[in-house]
């Protein structure tokens, strides 16, 4: 999986390049964001090229937020076009992340 | 699934059980309901998506060489997919609740899919199962 990342002060910016994030694609995905999860760091997982997410997406989202807690980091998602807010809404991770509206709003927060 | 003289649109999908047909299958649920409104469409697509994952990693247990059947069909009032598969059944009602606390990274399909169709049926048979998705029309 196609992804951008650059680190602003403490935070890791991701934007991940992909159509869609599912069931076919979450290994790529888990295999590209794990190299980039460090101690006590912030995520911001960029997610607007992303069309279409399925549960498995979901699941890879929060396993990145478990591995990211369990070092003492966090993670923050923004970016979310409507089909994917809705998934996201769905399955209540709106509750347990936290979520932007785009990069800057997100790495202004962070 | 419906009576012929009540369908607008018939058409069937034959894929393989490798999770990288998603995309396909997705595609081919676009271009039949093209001309239907975007809410029901965009619910369907998910729904369908979640099934064919469920069948293909549960049904299937990962073997990528298993065919599964996928039709869908356009009716005034409703739009429909069904598939057929030939692997283990499951019983829907064994399926746990999901928990919404982070703690758990998976077995948010069949909850996804119970939520945004209106009609969710499942035939198990030691033949083949099939799995039905309705979603009325506005």
């Amino acid at each position: 999986m196609k992804i951008r990342s650059e680190t602003i002060n403490t935070t890791v910016v991701v934007d991940i390049l992909a159509e869609s994030l599912d069931a076919g694609n979450t290994r790529e995905f888990r295999d590209a964001i794990t190299p980039l999860i460090n101690t006590n760091a912030t995520l911001v997982l960029n997610l607007e090229s992303i069309k279409f997410l399925d549960s498995s997406g979901c699941g890879s989202i929060l396993s990145c937020l478990r591995q990211l807690n369990a070092k003492g980091g966090d993670l923050k998602v923004c970016g979310l076009q409507k089909t994917v807010r809705a998934v996201f809404e769905l399955v209540r991770i709106h509750r347990i992340i936290d979520i932007f509206e785009n990069r800057e709003d997100a790495v202004k927060q962070a | 699934m419906t009576e012929k003289r009540h369908l607008i649109k018939d058409k069937t999908l034959q894929v393989k059980s490798d999770l990288q047909v998603l995309p396909e299958i997705r595609r081919f649920l676009r271009e039949m309901f093209t001309d239907i409104p975007e809410d029901p469409v965009d619910r369907m697509e998910l729904a369908a998506n979640e099934v064919a994952a469920n069948i293909i990693k549960h049904a299937y247990q990962g073997r990528p060489d298993q065919p599964i059947s996928i039709r869908a069909t356009v009716q005034p009032d409703r739009i429909c997919v069904r598939f057929v598969d030939r692997g283990r059944t499951f019983d829907p009602e064994n399926v746990p609740a999901p928990h919404f606390d982070g703690s758990q990274e998976g077995g948010f399909g069949l909850f996804i899919v119970s939520r945004v169709v209106d009609r969710f049926d499942y035939l198990p048979d030691e033949k083949e199962n099939q799995t039905t998705l309705c979603i009325h029309l506005p």
